[in-house]
């Protein structure tokens, strides 16, 4: 028997999707950082969690993965792409390349994925609840409403975030994003 | 039947149900070359005499390690690690689990560090810690119940830190389950109506809620049917052993359901409750049902109408238009409830406020109800309810069902 | 049987639906292993399936041991020994079966053979238990398979046994994988379906646990059989009917082989045609022939068949005779792709004679060699 007949095979990449996932993501831990200091209720959770908190979002195996923690001053901050050196108090996983697909395109809702076994959690469950809850409030502000529909599980009624409250903090969080820090934390990733 | 985007489903336990399966442990234990299983138990089981049964049962085709029988109410990993110890010390190869929630989940834990080797459960917290198969273990439940021996999760307390450590492995579903109705013939008739409420609930929400799968379906629909042609017999005449074995199999059926497909509301904010005030699970759970119904019911009418026909049969189902048919199953359970209530001269409360403990005092002031609604947050179970739970919700929720009134629907903020 | 008075074991977990062959990588490593070697058939790589089954991999860290491709339509030990001797020169810790029918039954063999240490593999046929303990196992089904690859049974060269540990770890339902390759091949796989299933709860009074996978199997094969035959390449039916198959599968290995299972199977070995033609023509001979000789009601094949509104609308005595109605039409979907009759086939007489009779020493008394062959006698008479 020649067992050449049937090589070994090594799995390759789909660079195009992890490409675009590295983006969302980015922009996601990005606008956490600025959300902490826009919105209320983002403020009041980050605050009922400890200093030197740290927790990641990313795809199993090996990335893309986008960092957020606590300071030992209170403040959020988003931390980059790279997990090295890191004290991870709260890892948040997409079991693989596809799963993050459909949830970053907002095919499924991130209540959907996690409850499609898409997500594997390590640390606390009721810390990853909370952020949970946040990255819902987060994409309420970064997307149209047609669009966050789909990625919540209830769009928030006017009577919980007015829409004057939403459009301000839109555009806040969008600058804040785009701008504060931003060359800081790329070259500390590079 | 609705076949979703994505499912998964696993109830990998061999469960041996009869008049006479206990007297096939040995034989089964053998078949995994086990022979020396250690008995994990509680006092209070023990003090109804079912241990004497099991060892009767089994006689001397199997030589029985040890019996620990101090596990608490709530299982604590000290306890864990001290029965661990007596399993090597009496070098047992085997679990067997009698009794009910706390006590399996007890023993899960002791299987994870009697296999995997080490002193204490606390080495093996997180994700993906357990990765091979354990050594054997049976689980026999006294109650009908907590559907524990269907589940891959063990909640096992750190009380030094106060907090409750979850452990989550499909290596954790026991090899056998053994549902014989002489552990439960000597159950009290509140403890029946509160456990089989208990896996009423499981079905329920296993039927309605977000991971809701074809397979879990199939065994809520069985479950809830059992436990309705059979609950209110077997109150009426406790030595019913075939109703007992019924409404046994309708528990780890639902238990099977539920693991699977996970549950939504009631359990949210039952657990919260349970934690709180230390009200029994299945008192919570039974309060609860039908105000998840009421809360859902703008995103699952249909199912739930579904539901009408194992919990009030074909005629009902046929003759109720399929519209009424959901407002029908809220008002089926409710009645349960009162017909429970009654039956058990009034120990199985219909309402949050009739709560009371052995003293006769209230458990669940309604000073704590904000209290609850925020710690809710804190509970898994809301990221499986098909309607968003946050706070002000749970508030609304628990309001209604501590004076015991139907939900008012116009309250419920829908998504 | 007295009620409730049961065993039901399944080992395997079903992982159905969207990104299902993705979750394959963190399935294997839920069991600490990490290089599949994956066993699979000439008419599936003929379709590119494992193409699909190699990209489903990327960015999962894992390799693939090797795709071994040989398999026809017959498992022998002599491939499966080629198969281990791959396993061990790629240092595979698992194995993933693409396919059903003899391919996995040549998995299950490579299996024993990389497991067991005695290399006789024959000695678990012969009667050893097989209490040894095994690789990690996934079966992917694809298309022209009956359902019964998810249960516990093992075909090698004729010879047959049944152990719980043959169970595949893990199933995995995908609607890349599933599709049919013609209308007849998706009737024939329906019909085999049925069989395990109507088979299983027609014998199991009171079991429960395996009614309910045996009503979510029929409600599928009910809701899906006719769009199947018309449209087998259509990813979303073909789903639900493998997902029927699964479940009929590991209910029919919980109930234990009826009638017709074990007929069609001696009566496809003697003649060489395929079961799922025998099953065709036996299944509805053999329950209008149940029928007729218990006498006994049942209604639990009207609310399987056809789900709770038809059951309740229907007056509670007819309900029994309405339910075999509703599996006979079910059958006969499939007359126009399955046009063979037990008649026209011209099979020798003393062929079937012999068939029947090995068919009921299998059984372990449960039928005789009469009751089949008044079954084949109606299914002459009966077959639309």
């Amino acid at each position: 028997m020649n067992i050449n007949k049937y090589p070994e095979i090594q799995p390759k990449q789909k660079i195009i999707k992890k490409i675009y996932i590295f983006i969302m993501l980015f922009i996601v831990g990005r606008a956490i950082e600025a959300a902490a200091k826009v919105d209320r209720t983002v403020k009041d959770i980050f605050n009922g969690l400890p200093d030197g908190f740290t927790f990641y979002l990313g795809v199993n195996p090996g990335g893309p993965y986008m960092v957020v923690g606590k300071e030992k001053d209170g403040t959020v901050k988003y931390l980059g792409w790279k997990l090295y050196g890191k004290k991870i108090s709260l890892a948040m996983r997409i079991k693989n390349v596809e799963s993050a697909i459909k949830v970053f395109t907002f095919q499924e809702s991130t209540a959907l994925a996690y409850n499609y076994d898409r997500f594997i959690v390590e640390g606390d469950l009721p810390r990853a609840l909370a952020i949970v809850r946040v990255l819902d409030i987060v994409e309420v502000y970064l997307l149209p409403k047609i669009i966050a529909r789909l990625a919540v599980k209830r769009y928030p009624h006017w009577s919980e975030m007015s829409p004057m409250i939403k459009h301000t903090g839109r555009i806040r969080i969008y600058i804040k994003a785009f701008t504060t820090g931003l060359i800081r934390v790329i070259l500390q990733n590079l | 039947m609705i076949m979703p985007d994505f499912y998964d489903f696993c109830c990998r336990v061999r469960t041996v149900s009869g008049n006479k399966a206990l007297e096939e442990i040995p034989g089964l234990l053998a078949g995994m070359n086990s022979r020396r299983p250690l008995i994990i138990t509680d006092k209070g089981v023990e003090a109804v005499g079912l241990i004497t049964v099991l060892k009767k049962a089994v006689g001397k085709k199997l030589s029985i390690g040890a019996v620990f029988d101090k596990v608490p109410v709530d299982s604590d990993y000290k306890i864990v690690d001290e029965a661990a110890a007596l399993y090597r010390s009496k070098k047992c190869d085997s679990i067997i689990a009698v009794g009910g929630g706390s006590v399996i989940d007890t023993a899960k834990g002791v299987n994870i560090v009697a296999s995997l080797g080490g002193k204490s459960l606390l080495q093996y917290q997180g994700a993906g810690a357990v990765r091979q198969k354990l050594n054997p273990m049976a689980i026999i439940p006294t109650t009908a119940g907590t559907g524990s021996e269907m589940t891959l999760v063990a909640v096992i307390a750190d009380t030094d830190r106060h907090i409750k450590m979850l452990f989550v492995s499909y290596f954790l579903l026991p090899d056998l389950a053994i549902l014989d109705p002489r552990m439960t013939a000597t159950l009290p008739d509140f403890l029946t109506a509160a456990t089989a409420m208990d896996a009423m609930t499981h079905a329920c929400e296993a039927y309605y809620g977000m991971e809701k799968n074809p397979m879990s379906d199939s065994f809520a629909l069985e479950a809830i049917g059992l436990i309705s042609r059979n609950l209110l017999s077997v109150m009426k005449n406790p030595g019913d052993m075939d109703g007992r074995l019924a409404l046994a199999s309708a528990s780890t059926m639902a238990g099977g359901a539920f693991s699977n497909s996970m549950v939504g509301l009631v359990h949210n904010l039952g657990h919260t409750i349970g934690a709180l005030c230390h009200v029994p699970h299945g008192n919570c759970m039974s309060i609860l049902l039908p105000y998840g119904f009421e809360y859902n019911l703008h995103r699952r009418a249909s199912i739930i109408g579904e539901l009408l026909f194992p919990l009030a049969g074909p005629e009902v189902y046929a003759n109720t238009p399929k519209k009424d048919r959901p407002g029908k199953v809220i008002e089926h359970i409710r009645q349960l409830n009162q017909d429970l209530h009654e039956v058990t001269a009034g120990r199985h409360p219909r309402f949050l406020k009739e709560i009371k403990n052995r003293q006769g005092d209230p458990m669940v002031p309604r000073s704590m109800l904000p209290d609850i609604a925020a710690a809710m947050m804190m509970d898994g179970a809301r990221m499986h309810n098909p309607e968003e739970i946050l706070p002000d919700d749970a508030l609304m929720v628990l309001e209604h069902a501590w004076e015991g009134i139907p939900l008012n629907r116009k309250k419920v903020r829908k998504g | 049987m007295k009620l409730f008075d049961y065993r039901f074991f399944s080992h395997s977990k079903i992982v159905s639906g969207s990104c299902a062959l993705e979750s394959i990588p963190a399935e294997l490593e839920s069991y600490d292993a990490r290089k599949p070697l994956v066993i699979t058939g000439k008419d599936i790589t003929r379709r590119g399936l494992e193409k699909k089954l190699i990209k489903s991999f990327y960015d999962s860290g894992f390799p693939l041991g090797g795709i071994y491709d040989e398999v026809r339509d017959y498992a022998g030990i002599g491939l499966a020994q080629e198969a281990a001797h791959l396993f061990r020169e790629r240092g595979c810790d698992s194995l993933i079966s693409l396919g059903g029918g003899p391919v996995m039954d040549t998995a299950r063999a490579v299996n024993i053979l990389v497991s067991d240490a005695s290399n006789d593999p024959f000695r678990f046929f012969d009667g050893t238990p097989l209490d040894i303990k095994m690789k990690p196992l996934a079966l992917i089904p694809t298309c022209c398979s009956g359902g019964l690859e998810a249960g516990n049974i093992i075909t090698l060269d004729n010879r047959q046994f049944q152990s719980d540990s043959l169970y595949p770890d893990v199933i995995i339902l995908d609607k890349r994988m599933t599709p049919a390759c013609s209308s007849r091949c998706a009737a024939e796989s329906a019909v085999l379906a049925m069989d395990n299933a109507i088979s299983a709860l027609l014998d199991n009074k009171s079991n429960p646990m395996n009614d309910a996978f045996i009503h979510a199997s029929l409600q599928f094969i009910s809701q899906n059989l006719a769009k199947s035959m018309r449209r087998p390449k259509n990813k979303k039916i073909s789903l639900n009917m493998a997902n029927a198959g699964v479940m009929a599968g590991i209910a029919a290995s919980n109930a234990g082989p009826g009638l017709v299972r074990l007929l069609s199977e001696e009566l496809s070995r003697s003649t060489g045609l395929s079961r799922g033609v025998f099953t065709a023509m036996l299944l509805p001979a053999a329950l209008v022939y149940r029928d007729q000789k218990s006498g006994s009601s049942d209604d639990s094949l009207l609310l399987a068949l056809k789900g709770m509104d038809v059951f309740s609308g229907t007056p509670e005595s007819k309900r029994s005779s309405r339910g075999i109605e509703s599996a006979l039409d079910l059958m006969g979907m499939t007359k126009k792709l399955i046009p063979e009759t037990l008649a026209a086939l011209n099979i020798p007489y003393y062929k079937l004679e012999d068939a029947a009779e090995k068919a009921a020493a299998r059984s372990r008394k449960n039928f005789s060699s009469e009751d089949c062959l008044s079954v084949m006698g109606l299914s002459r008479q009966k077959r639309k």
